[in-house]
């Protein structure tokens, strides 16, 4: 994939959304949270929105360009688009549904319907009426349906969102093999961390009507560009800091009272005050009266706030002179009998304290 | 009784005319009103519903103005076209047409209003062109409600009087309905007429109105 949005600004509520992007995928994600600009940007990318300024251009068609008044119509732009309903056509059979974009097998690079039905699991369901189907089987439709289209670019604005959790267990092998199989680029809208990780190379976190960040997902997830960013992507210990001195390639920063060690490499020079984050599952708990002796640079004396189920796991709340969140297993906590007012050290590797610049967000 | 038959078959050709002549007009309409803003919209929206509010006299009268000997589309009618209307057949047709067309165009507006836009804009991503997409997604979501606003639109042309009375006049074999004979035959006293032409009318209001929820019910999805 080759999309590039360029300088597209569109009105949408009271402010101003505002996307300078150029996604090169093979399947990227649009993270974020909701209002943030997402269906947006999709609808913008499938022509069914006009920016009011901008280009848009999917490897060498261009969609949309408004100094020149062009705008290509979303029939002539050969995507694939899946909304977050499905939005089946009810008054066609799933047969008809399939059918009503499909392009001769041919130009479709041997996309038939028969392919995309067993690629789906469609082939019982090909004559029934879309109003007996479950959510899942509709979003499946909706995903062959787009398929058959034999797009340039699919466009998923959240396929899982109105199934429940079983449901979505079972789509998301389907969606794996889409990408997988048929090799065609997707753009896929999410605000659940795991859809991202299973199936996006490439993740834009959108935070108020911008792209705040792009890149590869892992990357986004473990270096979150700042602290909005870390934020939207669930980091659960995000601290406004001073940047006190350089050891080595190292940084120490004061957060509190306290002193932590991070990577000097991500901070540009000049920078003073920065933002720490760490996530809950880089945070080790040693239940000790003394530092423990450990490879972690930073050991830090703390006292056990509270402790939370989080789905099979526990997050414990840290005062370590600033809240800190650690995430440890149900067996983890019962071995060391952890509970509210223990004294514990927190061990945190110096490469999972994450430095970034800026202040926090308002 | 030939003339009974005669006028029974008038009044039904002169309300299918009418019904056809507004149709693709009226569904343009209807769906311009639930799917776009464009400048004269409210004005427009007024004009089409001001038949169903002022008497159908007044109406009957507006038009007679208009299509008269010196009225401007009269005389447009005549010079241009070579029609002559007020008092004739066509007469007939114009107004129980006009006065039908605001139920057509609030019933087309309703039924668009219901389809979500959501469908076409798919349909659009698919390939479909604005037409198509209207005639393969669009229509068929609305035709219930279409088909509602066409009986609705037709039994008003069936039963119009008022305006068609100003309009045609009562000249027997050129523009007598059931409306208009049943007014007349009792002004003459001729009960048993009046009767028989009620039943009539009674009968096509009737089955308009069947043949309307045998339509709904075919195939309903």
């Amino acid at each position: 994939m080759n999309l590039l949005l360029e300088d597209v600004v569109v009105a949408a509520g009271d402010h101003p959304l505002h996307f300078n992007a150029h996604f090169t995928g093979p399947s990227t994600g649009l993270f974020g949270p909701s209002g943030a600009g997402k269906t947006t940007l999709i609808e913008l990318v499938a022509g069914l929105r006009r920016p009011e300024r901008g280009r848009i251009v999917l490897d060498d068609v261009v969609f949309c360009d408004v100094a020149r008044g062009w705008h290509l119509p979303p029939e002539h732009r050969r995507l694939g688009y899946v909304p977050q309903d499905g939005a089946l056509f009810p008054h066609l059979s799933v047969e008809g549904n399939l059918r009503y974009g499909a392009r001769p097998a041919a130009r479709a690079g041997q996309l038939a319907l028969s392919h995309v039905c067993a690629l789906l699991g469609l082939e019982t369901l090909r004559a029934r009426p879309v109003a007996t189907l479950s959510g899942g089987e509709q979003q499946r439709v909706a995903i062959g349906r787009a398929l058959l289209a034999a797009p340039r670019l699919l466009l998923f604005d959240e396929p899982l969102t109105s199934l429940d959790a079983s449901r979505k267990e079972t789509l998301l092998p389907y969606l794996r093999r889409v990408r997988d199989a048929l090799r065609v680029p997707l753009l896929y809208v999410s605000h659940a961390p795991a859809e991202v990780q299973a199936l996006c190379d490439e993740l834009a976190v959108l935070a108020d009507g911008r792209i705040a960040q792009l890149g590869p997902t892992t990357e986004v997830f473990r270096r979150p560009a700042d602290a909005a960013v870390a934020r939207i992507v669930g980091v659960e210990t995000v601290h406004p800091a001073r940047l006190r001195e350089f050891v080595g390639a190292l940084a120490a920063v004061q957060v509190g009272p306290t002193r932590l060690l991070g990577l000097a490499d991500q901070l540009p020079a000049g920078t003073d005050e920065v933002m720490v984050s760490i996530r809950a599952d880089d945070v080790m708990v040693v239940k000790s009266a003394t530092p423990p002796p450990a490879s972690a640079r930073n050991r830090l004396p703390a006292v056990v706030r509270d402790i939370t189920c989080e789905g099979a796991g526990r997050r414990v709340e840290l005062d370590v002179g600033f809240p800190l969140a650690a995430r440890l297993t149900p067996q983890a906590v019962a071995e060391l009998e952890l509970a509210v007012g223990s004294p514990v050290y927190a061990l945190v590797k110096v490469s999972a304290v994450h430095l970034m610049p800026g202040t926090l967000p308002s | 009784m030939p003339d009974l038959l005669r006028i029974t078959l008038f009044t039904l050709g002169v309300a299918t005319l009418a019904t056809l002549l507004i149709l693709p007009g009226g569904v343009a309409l209807g769906w311009l009103l639930a799917r776009r803003q464009w400048r004269g919209k409210v004005i427009v929206e007024t004009l089409v519903a001001l038949p169903l509010v002022v008497p159908p006299v007044a109406t009957g009268l507006v038009l007679l103005k208009l299509f008269g000997r010196r009225g401007p589309l009269g005389v447009f009618c005549e010079r241009v076209l070579g029609l002559e209307i007020v008092f004739t057949w066509k007469a007939v047709v114009l107004a129980t047409a006009v006065m039908a067309l605001p139920l057509l165009v609030r019933a087309a507006r309703v039924a668009f209003e219901e389809v979500p836009p959501r469908f076409e804009q798919v349909a659009r991503t698919l390939g479909a062109g604005p037409w198509r997409a209207f005639f393969t997604i669009t229509l068929p979501l609305a035709r219930r409600g279409l088909l509602a606003g066409v009986v609705l639109a037709f039994a008003r042309a069936l039963g119009e009087f008022g305006a068609t009375i100003m309009l045609a006049g009562y000249i027997p074999g050129e523009t007598i309905t059931l409306a208009l004979d049943i007014y007349h035959q009792v002004q003459l006293g001729h009960d048993a007429a009046a009767g028989g032409l009620l039943a009539v009318s009674v009968g096509l209001a009737f089955g308009a109105l069947a043949l309307s929820e045998w339509l709904l019910r075919r195939k309903q999805p």
